[in-house]
């Protein structure tokens, strides 16, 4: 009998808080990853708004391309004008 | 009759101190259950914008790539061009005219042109190739002094 209450003084001092301790512990680590993950999926977010400008790269090309040609026909026309002006 | 009502009063506390331990699980088992599913949607954000990301930022590199062939063409024959008919010492000259210090630099497909030295010139007037104006170089000179 007198080690049945020692078993039940054990359970309500000591196991029940360790275990309410240790549980504890647990849900505060996986609470607090819910704000760093929200912050990192706004984060991405917004990175990927921050890029919507890259599609317009393709038309950068198109007109680096096309300036290109422009100065190379200058250049040509140049070396013509040059030639005939010495 | 005392024994009886012992061993229930022993039993009883044991059953509710089972009972709050197992309630205990309970509550945090569950909220750490809801944390992790606030967490799995929180990844499924993440995933999105990031896919969203890598899908977005594919083709610069190609792009990039392409463009910088494209001006380097550019730059080639333009410094070409500008050695060919002004010589090496005037281009060198006229460069260092226009950007002060760029003649230290030399040009990209002339190596020797970093060895040159540039005719005395003033970065804003343009006073060392451009004042002895030969025909060659009066041209250029002419455009480059009228540049905004």
């Amino acid at each position: 009998m007198t080690l049945w209450w020692i078993g039940d003084v054990v359970l309500l001092v000591i196991v029940l808080p360790v275990v309410v301790y240790l549980l504890g512990r647990v849900l505060a680590a996986a609470t607090s990853i819910v704000p760093s993950v929200q912050a990192i999926a706004a984060v991405a977010a917004r990175g990927s708004k921050d890029l919507d400008a890259a599609a317009l790269l393709l038309t950068t090309q198109d007109q680096a391309t096309q300036t290109i040609a422009g100065v190379a026909n200058y250049g040509g026309s140049l070396d013509v004008i040059l030639d005939d002006a010495g | 009759m005392v024994p009886v009502l012992a061993v229930a009063a022993v039993g009883v506390v044991m059953i509710v101190a089972v009972v709050l331990i197992v309630a205990a699980l309970v509550y945090y088992l569950v909220s750490v259950i809801l944390a992790l599913r606030a967490i799995t949607v929180g990844l499924d954000e993440v995933i999105a914008g990031v896919s969203e990301i890598v899908e977005k930022s594919e083709p610069v590199n190609g792009i990039v790539t392409t463009i910088n062939q494209q001006l380097d063409a550019g730059v080639d024959a333009l410094e070409g061009l500008l050695v060919k008919k002004a010589g090496m010492a005037d281009a060198v000259g006229l460069v260092e005219g226009l950007y002060a210090g760029a003649a230290a630099a030399g040009f990209r497909n002339f190596p020797e042109s970093t060895a040159v030295t540039a005719p005395r010139t003033a970065s804003s007037t343009l006073a060392g190739p451009c004042s002895r104006q030969s025909s060659t170089t009066s041209t250029i000179c002419r455009a480059a002094s009228e540049r905004p």
